[in-house]
């Protein structure tokens, strides 16, 4: 017996479903990437599992937590909020993309040196976060960082040692 | 050897995983990916209580892309095991993998592993049930009435068939001197009721288990749990296997808080679907999923505090009453941890607990940080600030006159485990958070508008450092095991099965053994083992891993480095015992220029045939001194709004020797915000009607984000713990332990409302100033 899901699986995988797949072209890390995606796939599923970038990370996939948050044509988001077929075209920075050939983003340096890197589930996210608040406010104020990085959810660090890296990442 | 001469020890230094967490490169349960891999999901009861008097899987099974479906007729006959470290003929068996009788909203009723997560979802809608709902009791005071419906008809003991009575799983009753005489001895009598709440450990990480099986019924087994050996113990146990086909890998978690000291459903689901099909299967939680499982056990506690004139304790007695949820995942712990720091908080000649832990139809409880003292230290330092304000004296010097000090008998984690107070920085501690957060003008504070009132709270505590005492214990496996050897290079790599749950201490064990071995921190590398390789570890639990596991990482070091003073003595032609180790140098103590190089030493052994440099060790410990903390709490009440903003914070620990301090710091911190939280906001939402959790995400459960935090300053006292490695102790815990109390009795410094009951929500807050009680519930 079919059922709906299993058909469409049937149906994807065939040559004629091959056509109803959508085929995006995704800008990840500087780099262009074509793809085929079912057009339900989130960014987030598709930067994990189709790309094998499984720095970004899935806390909740209903947009509560932030560790899922990437940097999208300069802003960030909750890739878990976003279609794949959505960033069509898109620059999307992931965590990995952030430091080149071994050489750190001074919020890396700054999370890593701080000690502000508890269980580390939420830094990637939080990384993600501050970087996009930097690029658009060179020097926030604490308050500003803080309002920033409200949905970005810790259970581990309390935030403060968060707010001083981001701090001391000003430069 | 002072602290002024470690060369590790004490120093600043980044956690040696940090880099890999903050370029995305370390993996995370869920990031593990195996080709072939089904998905498994579980369906899950909407009934609190329910028989099952059919299921019917055939349907389902015949789904495309569905490669089994399970019920209760599949799985073995078999108790499942949940718990860690306790002697599995002492533990408490009420359960199997699958439900015959579903026992609350969401309990497992069958389970499927598909091609995608998809089909197993669709699958499950497939899975005909015909449910007997039963009539269900969702509050551990109505469940013990004889009238109750009967969740669970007998469980076990160990081999033992254990008869249930009123829901009641485990009882307890202790009593040190003669309280009914300390009281009638008392010229103060206070006595008040308490109530904790239900808040969720919440750990950012969502659990993903994943079984790969070989051929010949091997399993290896990926998910997070804060003890490889006590998973594997646990999978193997509860489907019939010995426990050497199962191999558990060590990684790093995204935060835990206790969570996963005990093994749920899903691992033993997801091993037992694995080795039926033969393939890969991952078993991936929802959020909601998360929000079922997990959560501090709820404690309703009356209080009852005999005191002299000039404050002295004389008599304490405590009726607790402990919630486990649907099932003894925790067995009867809780009730005897909270038993034990309740008679470990202060000096009373007369002390008695009596207690019960009581099966209601809601989702099985574990343990969250404190494990029992959080609600012990709701209770005691929220009624110590009452008595102080009877007997018109300072709430501290209440606790001056009767803090638990050097010398004092201390029960530890649990009446059973006894032994003596070492070290307590206690004093300094409330000096300095008294002048920090200028204690003297308590009663004076003004806010800025006429509805806004601030006030002063503090509480003191402490939580153990592990569970360990002088004689073994005849209930737990408490030992860990270590290795270290040195490579050609002069490096060392440290092996063990102690998880790191986001705290460091495989950080502060790669700093023991750097300091034992005159090397580096990036000279000391972690190999991340699996229970293969790894020597049994007792848990990581209790704040025990950088006291207890430290001790044996130190110990595993000295073998090796006895071995490297012994290899020395032959190339240096000197008695190994004037050779000492300092600074990646073996040296003559008499004649420091007779030396070598670490690396040279090594590679020399190597060259010549004498072998590798290695130590093992497997180490009980025979204590677990207190590490002691503070709270002092300043907080803003707005009378129109009922919301309480904590404005300040003085949060002091005493951990022994700090080896890291930015992460004492940490623990800090962090352990402020889930009291915080725990004071103020955190619970879990259980409708009366049905049974069904109402905020299973975190729109929902409400957490205190980075703008909600006060100004934070922290002290840390460092004693000198002499059982302890360098002089170190634990800290997770204590950190989180005062902080409800405190803010507790700030607001009611504020406001002149005494809160008994957790949270302390606006609602609550606005109803209590309108009726203008000085208690919230009344029983």
């Amino acid at each position: 017996m079919s059922s709906y899901r299993a058909t469409l699986d049937r149906i994807w995988n065939s040559e004629w479903g091959k056509t109803l797949k959508r085929k995006v072209t995704l800008i990840i890390n500087s780099e262009s990437i074509k793809l085929e995606v079912e057009p339900a796939r989130s960014l987030l599923q598709v930067i994990r599992e189709d790309l094998g970038l499984t720095g970004t990370k899935a806390g909740c996939e209903r947009g509560d937590c932030g560790s899922c948050t990437v940097i999208m044509n300069g802003l960030p988001v909750n890739s878990c909020l976003v279609l794949a077929v959505e960033a069509e075209g898109s620059e999307i920075l992931t965590i990995e993309g952030l430091s080149k050939y071994g050489e750190l983003h001074p919020l890396q340096k700054e999370f890593v040196a701080q000690n502000a890197i508890q269980c580390g589930f939420c830094t990637p996210g939080m990384i993600m976060t501050a970087k996009a608040l930097l690029d658009h406010n060179s020097r926030p104020s604490e308050e500003e960082v803080r309002r920033a990085i409200a949905g970005n959810f810790c259970r581990c660090t309390g935030y403060d040692k968060v707010v001083k890296s981001i701090l001391a990442a000003v430069r | 050897m002072g602290r002024e001469e470690f060369r590790v020890i004490g120093k600043k230094f980044s956690k040696v995983e940090a880099l890999e967490k903050a370029t995305g490169y370390l993996k995370y349960s869920g990031d593990f990916y195996f080709p072939n891999t089904l998905h498994a999901k579980i369906l899950r009861s909407p009934y609190a209580h329910a028989r099952i008097r059919n299921i019917d899987t055939r349907k389902a099974e015949k789904l495309q892309g569905v490669k089994a479906v399970i019920s209760y007729k599949d799985i073995p006959k078999i108790n499942a095991m949940h718990l860690f470290l306790i002697l599995p003929s002492v533990q408490y068996f009420d359960s199997f993998l699958l439900a015959e009788k579903a026992r609350h909203v969401g309990d497992r009723i069958a389970a499927v592993a598909a091609t995608r997560p998809e089909i197993a979802e669709e699958a499950l809608s497939l899975v005909q049930v015909d449910y007997e709902e039963l009539p269900a009791v969702f509050d551990p005071i109505e469940a013990m009435k004889s009238s109750a419906p009967v969740i669970h008809d007998f469980a076990k003991r160990g081999e033992k068939k254990i008869e249930i009575r009123d829901n009641v799983v485990a009882s307890l009753e202790i009593e040190v001197g003669d309280v009914e005489k300390g009281f009638r001895e008392s010229e103060l009598v206070v006595e008040n009721e308490f109530r904790t709440s239900r808040p969720n450990n919440a750990p950012l990480e969502r659990m993903v288990i994943t079984c790969c099986p070989a051929p010949g019924g091997r399993l290896e087994v990926y998910a997070p749990a804060q003890s490889i050996h006590g998973l594997r113990m646990n999978i193997a146990y509860s489907l019939g296997l010995p426990p050497h086909k199962i191999n558990v890998h060590r990684i790093y978690l995204g935060g835990a808080f206790g969570g996963h000291i005990h093994t749920g459903f899903i691992e033993l689901i997801c091993a037992f679907l694995a080795l039926k099909i033969g393939q890969p299967v991952r078993a991936e939680k929802t959020r909601e999923e998360m929000f079922l499982a997990y959560g501090r056990h709820p404690f309703v506690m009356k209080l009852r505090s005999g005191v002299k004139r000039d404050g002295t304790l004389m008599a304490q007695y405590v009726e607790m009453l402990d919630e486990t949820g649907a099932y003894a995942f925790s067995g009867q712990s809780k009730l005897t941890l909270g038993a034990g720091f309740f008679m470990s908080m202060y000096r009373c000649p007369n002390m008695k607990c009596v207690g019960k832990t009581v099966y209601t139809n809601t989702p099985p409880l574990t343990a969250m940080r404190g494990a029992g003292n959080p609600q012990v230290h709701f209770a005691v330092e929220s009624q110590m600030d009452i008595v102080a304000e009877k007997l018109g004296m300072d709430p501290i010097a209440l606790r001056y006159k009767n803090h638990l000090r050097e010398g004092d008998t201390f029960y530890g984690q649990g009446p059973d485990i006894v032994c003596k107070v070492a070290t307590c920085g206690t004093e300094e501690l409330l000096k300095r958070g008294a002048e920090r957060i200028g204690w003297e003008n308590r009663g004076k504070l003004r806010a800025g508008k006429p509805w806004l009132k601030r006030g002063f709270g503090m509480a003191r505590g402490f939580h153990t450092s592990g569970a360990g005492s002088p004689e073994p214990s005849k209930f737990m496996m408490d030992y860990s095991g270590a290795i270290v050897k040195m490579n050609e290079d002069g490096t060392a790599t440290l092996l063990t099965a102690c998880v790191d749950v986001g705290g460091g201490n495989l950080s502060a064990h790669v700093a023991i053994v750097a300091e034992t071995l005159g090397l580096t921190i990036e000279d000391v590398i972690i190999s991340q083992g699996d229970t293969d390789s790894t020597l049994y570890d007792a848990c990581t639990h209790a704040s025990r891993s950088t006291y207890a596991g430290g001790l044996a990482v130190k110990a595993a070091a000295e073998k090796v480095k006895g071995v490297l003073l012994h290899w020395a003595s032959n190339l240096l032609e000197a008695p190994p015992d004037i050779l000492e180790i300092k600074d990646g140098r073996v040296y003559a103590l008499e004649n420091p220029s007779a030396s070598i190089d670490i690396k040279d030493l090594v590679q020399t052994a190597q060259y010549r045939n004498w072998g590798t440099a290695v130590g093992e060790v497997s180490l009980r410990p025979t204590a677990c001194p207190p590490h002691f903390t503070v709270c002092f709490a300043e907080v803003e009440v707005d009378t129109e709004t009922g919301i309480v903003r904590v404005v300040r914070i003085i949060s002091g620990a005493d951990p022994g020797t700090a080896i890291n301090m930015d992460n004492v710091k940490g623990q800090l911190v962090g352990g402020f915000h889930m009291g915080m939280g725990y004071a103020l906001l955190e619970d879990t939402l259980i409708d009366r009607l049905s049974g069904r959790i109402l905020n299973p995400n975190f729109s929902d459960y409400k957490t205190f984000t980075a703008v909600d935090m006060p100004v934070l300053d922290m002290v840390v006292v460092e004693t000198f713990e002499l059982t302890g490695p360098f002089g170190a102790k634990g800290v997770g815990e204590g950190a989180t332990n005062p902080v409800a109390p405190a803010i507790a009795n700030a607001i009611y410094n504020a406001i002149g409302v005494r809160f008994k009951e957790l949270p302390i929500t606006p609602e609550k807050v606005l109803k209590a100033l309108k009726e203008n009680q000085s208690s919230v519930r009344k029983f």
